[in-house]
C-alpha cells in the first residue's frame, strides 16, 4: 500500500462497530491458527498509523471505517490473501458477528428480512446508506444499493460475502444463495454500489 | 448541555452497557454447563455454548451457520418442530436421537422455546440439550434388573409355595412322627423289660424298667459310656458284663444277685447298613429261674428218693430170677423178667433225670482228660455190639483215614452222649439194617457221627429234636418207652465242651447225628 493511498483512506469519515474487528480476528485465527499472524497484522497497521489491538476492541464501540478498511488491507497484505479469501471473510462475518446475533432478525420471510436491512446497516456503520432497491419474491432476487460508502474496493468484496451469508441465514438449508456487485463506485464511477442477491428456495 | 452533546454522552453510555452485557453473555456461553444453542427461525445454528460444542464435538466456528439437522440424527425428530414451538410460547420438552460429529448417536432430552420480537414476530429458537445416555443406560439396566427381579420374584413365589407345601408335609410328618414318638415313648416307658439305647458308645436312653432293675436314675446313666458306668456301684456289674462280652449278645444271663437274674440281649441299630448304636434289652428271668430251680430240685429229690427203692426192687427181682429165693415156675419167671426190665427202664429214667438236674444246677462236673475221641467211640460202640446183634443190626465202627488229634474231654460224659446217640440209632433202626459209627476231624475239631437207616426225623420237628422230653411223633409210634432226654443230655454235654451237635435226616431213610469237639491246644496240659 502506498502511503498516500493510506492517507486517502484515513481521511474518510465514518465509524463502524468494533464487532467488525472481532470478525476479522476470528477468521484470521480460523485460517492461520497463529497469534503471530495477528501480531504481524497489528504491526502492519501500526506501520500505517493505525494503533489497533484486535483483542482490546470493544465490539459495540465505534471505530473509524477507515481502520476497518485498513484492517482488511493489512490482513490481505500480511497473509498474502487474494480477493476470494476476502469474500470468504465476508461470508464468515455474519456467522460470528455479535451485531447479527443481537440486532439482526433473520426472518424467514424475505420481505420482513429486507425491511430491516437499512436499519440494521445503521447499527453497524455511521456512514453510508443501505437501501433495498428491489425485492422480487417470484424471481427470488433482492437488489441492495449502498450509497456513500466508497472507502476501498476491498470492502466491496467483503460486503458481497457478507450479504450472501446474511441472506443465506434466512433461507432453507438447501437453498443456494449468491450475491454479486453489479454496480461499483470504483469500477463504474457511480456514487453507489449495487448488490444483487439471488436464492433458489 | 447542548442536545447533541447529551445524545453523544448517552450513546456512549449505552454502548458501554451493551459491551458489558455482551461480555457477560459471552462468559455465560462459555461457562454454562448446559448445551444450549440459538437458531434462526429456519433452524440455522447462530450461537452455541461451550457445553454444546463439547457435547456434539464441533468447534463454534465450524457449527455456526449449519442447519440444525447437523445435530439431529432422525428427520422425524424435526418434523413439524416449528409448528410445535411457535406460536406456542411455552417450553417444549422432547427426546431426540442427537448426532455428534462423526455420526455418533446420542440420546438427548431437548428443551426448546421460540423467541419473538416486540411485534410478536419469530426471531429465533433456543434449544438446550441433555445427554441422557447414562440415564438411558441406567434405565435399561434398571429395566433389566426389574425384569430379572420379577423373574426371581416369580421363582421365589413358586419356591415359597413349594416350601409351604413342603412345610405342610413336614408339619404333617412332624405330627405323625410326634405321635409315633409318643407311642414309642409310651411303649418304652411302660415296657416290662428294661431297655437301654446306646449311641456313639454312650447311653442315650434308659427306660423306667431298666432304671428300676439297677436302682439308678436317668441322670446317673444317660450320656455316659459303659466304661464310665463301671465306676458306678449300682450298675457296675452290668457295665462290666457288657464290656466283657463286647459283641452282640443273645439271651445271656446276668445274675445281679442270687434271686435276681437278668437275661441280656443286644441288637445293633443300623442306618444305611452302618451300625449307629445298640439297643440293650434286659428281661427279668428271676421268676422263671426260680421255678426252674424248684422244679429241678423237685426232680432231683424225687429221683434220689426213687433210686433207692428202685435199686432194692432191682436186687430183689434179681434174686428171685436167679432162684436165690427158691425155684419159680416158667410163667412166674417170665412175669418177673418183664417186671425187672420195667424196673431197669425206671432206673435209667431216674438216672437221666438226675443227670439233667445236675446239668441244670450246674453241678454236672467236668473232669477233662486229653484223649483220642476214636478210642472213646470204640469203647461205646463195642458196648452196644450185643444189643445190636440181638436186634440183627450191623453195628460198624468206621475208622478215621488219618490219625485224629487229641481232644480234651470229660470221658465219662462224652461216653454218655455217644451212648444216647447210638442207643437211638439202634432203637429206631429196622432189623437187618446197619448203624455206622465213625470219627473224623481236621485241624480244629474232631467229629463223631452215627449214621442209621431208620425212621428219620420229620421236617416239622427238627428244631425241637434237642429239647427236653421231646420225642419225634414217628419215634413214639415205634417205641413208647423212650424218655425224650437222651439228645437233650447229649447236647448239654457237647456244648459244655464248647462243641456243636447237629444232624442230617431224610424221613424214612434214616438220620446221621454229629457232634464236634475242639482239638486240644494245650499240648496235653490239663
Amino acid at each position: 500500500m502506498e502511503k498516500n493511498e493510506i492517507e486517502e483512506i484515513l481521511k474518510k469519515q465514518g465509524d463502524a462497530r468494533g464487532a467488525v474487528f472481532h470478525t476479522d480476528l476470528n477468521y484470521v485465527l480460523q485460517k492461520t491458527a497463529s497469534e503471530d499472524s495477528v501480531a504481524k497484522i497489528e504491526e502492519k497497521l501500526k506501520e500505517w498509523g493505525v494503533n489497533l489491538v484486535y483483542r482490546k476492541v470493544e465490539p459495540m464501540s465505534w471505530y473509524p471505517v477507515a481502520w476497518r478498511t485498513l484492517s482488511l488491507l493489512a490482513i490481505q497484505e500480511v497473509l498474502g490473501w487474494d480477493d476470494e479469501e476476502i469474500i470468504k471473510m465476508g461470508r464468515n462475518a455474519p456467522r460470528v458477528s455479535v451485531i447479527v446475533k443481537l440486532f439482526f432478525k433473520l426472518f424467514p420471510d424475505i420481505g420482513k428480512f429486507a425491511r430491516q436491512i437499512p436499519k440494521y446497516w445503521t447499527k453497524h456503520y455511521t456512514c453510508g446508506t443501505l437501501k433495498v432497491v428491489e425485492l422480487d419474491k417470484d424471481n427470488k432476487q433482492l437488489i441492495l444499493r449502498l450509497e456513500n460508502f466508497a472507502f476501498h474496493p476491498i470492502l466491496c468484496k467483503y460486503l458481497k460475502g457478507y450479504f450472501e451469508t446474511a441472506t443465506k441465514l434466512t433461507r432453507p438449508k438447501d437453498s443456494i444463495v449468491t450475491c454479486e456487485e453489479i454496480q461499483c463506485t470504483f469500477k463504474d464511477s457511480t456514487p453507489y454500489e449495487v448488490y444483487q442477491i439471488k436464492w433458489t428456495k | 448541555m447542548p442536545k447533541e452533546k447529551f445524545f453523544e454522552k448517552r450513546e456512549k453510555e449505552l454502548t458501554e452497557d451493551i459491551s458489558t452485557l455482551e461480555g457477560y453473555i459471552n462468559d455465560l456461553w462459555e461457562i454454562i454447563p448446559v448445551a444450549i444453542c440459538i437458531t434462526t427461525p429456519i433452524f440455522t445454528l447462530l450461537e452455541t455454548s461451550r457445553s454444546f460444542n463439547n457435547l456434539f464435538g464441533y468447534e463454534k466456528d465450524e457449527i455456526t451457520g449449519s442447519p440444525i439437522e447437523t445435530i439431529f440424527s432422525k428427520e422425524e425428530d424435526l418434523k413439524n418442530l416449528s409448528e410445535k414451538l411457535f406460536p406456542r410460547k411455552k417450553i417444549l420438552n422432547f427426546e431426540i436421537s442427537g448426532k455428534a460429529k462423526g455420526g455418533k448417536e446420542i440420546p438427548m432430552l431437548v428443551s426448546a422455546i421460540a423467541r419473538e420480537d416486540q411485534e410478536g414476530e419469530l426471531v429465533s429458537y433456543i434449544f438446550s440439550f441433555v445427554d441422557v445416555t447414562l440415564i438411558r443406560r441406567v434405565e435399561g439396566t434398571l429395566e433389566e434388573k426389574v425384569a430379572e427381579l420379577q423373574r426371581y420374584t416369580v421363582q421365589l413365589e413358586g419356591s415359597r409355595r413349594a416350601l409351604l407345601n413342603i412345610l405342610e408335609d413336614v408339619e404333617s410328618e412332624r405330627v405323625a412322627a410326634e405321635k409315633e414318638r409318643d407311642k414309642t415313648a409310651a411303649i418304652i416307658k411302660n415296657f416290662a423289660d428294661g431297655l437301654l439305647l446306646m449311641e456313639n458308645n454312650k447311653i442315650s436312653l434308659i427306660n423306667p424298667a431298666a432304671q428300676a432293675f439297677f436302682n439308678v436314675s436317668e441322670a446317673e446313666v444317660v450320656g455316659r459310656t459303659i466304661a464310665e458306668l463301671e465306676g458306678t456301684a449300682k450298675i457296675q456289674s452290668f457295665a462290666k458284663f457288657l464290656n466283657k462280652t463286647g459283641a452282640d449278645i443273645f439271651r445271656e444271663e446276668l445274675p445281679l444277685n442270687e434271686n435276681f437274674i437278668l437275661e441280656v440281649s443286644t441288637v445293633a441299630t443300623l442306618k444305611d447298613a452302618k451300625e449307629t448304636g445298640k439297643i440293650i434289652i434286659l428281661h427279668d428271668v428271676s421268676r422263671e429261674k426260680m421255678v426252674e430251680k424248684m422244679k429241678t430240685e423237685f426232680v432231683s429229690l424225687a429221683a434220689h428218693q426213687l433210686r433207692t427203692p428202685l435199686s432194692a426192687i432191682k436186687w430183689a427181682l434179681k434174686m428171685l430170677l436167679d432162684g436165690d429165693m427158691g425155684s419159680i415156675k416158667q410163667d412166674q419167671k417170665n412175669f418177673l423178667e418183664k417186671t425187672y426190665q420195667s424196673n431197669e427202664r425206671m432206673i435209667a429214667l431216674v438216672n437221666d433225670l438226675l443227670d439233667i438236674t445236675r446239668i441244670e444246677e450246674g453241678k454236672y462236673l467236668y473232669k477233662p482228660t486229653v484223649t483220642q475221641l476214636e478210642l472213646v467211640a470204640k469203647f461205646v460202640a463195642d458196648s452196644y455190639k450185643d444189643e445190636a446183634k440181638a436186634k440183627n443190626i450191623k453195628l460198624t465202627l468206621r475208622k478215621s483215614d488219618s490219625l485224629l488229634r487229641p481232644v480234651k474231654i470229660d470221658v465219662e460224659k462224652i461216653r454218655l452222649a455217644m451212648q444216647n446217640i447210638i442207643d437211638n440209632a439202634i432203637r429206631y433202626s429196622a432189623e437187618g439194617s446197619e448203624v455206622i459209627v465213625a470219627c473224623s476231624g481236621n485241624e480244629k475239631e474232631a467229629i463223631f457221627s452215627v449214621q442209621d437207616s431208620g425212621i428219620g426225623i420229620p421236617k416239622d420237628q427238627r428244631t425241637r429234636m434237642f429239647s427236653k422230653f421231646f420225642r419225634g411223633s414217628n419215634a413214639v409210634r415205634i417205641d413208647t418207652e423212650g424218655s425224650g432226654l437222651g439228645l437233650y443230655i447229649a447236647k448239654n454235654i457237647v456244648e459244655a465242651h464248647n462243641g456243636r451237635i447237629w444232624f442230617e435226616s431224610e424221613p424214612g431213610k434214616g438220620a446221621t447225628f454229629y457232634f464236634s469237639l475242639p482239638i486240644d491246644s494245650s499240648n496235653g496240659k490239663i
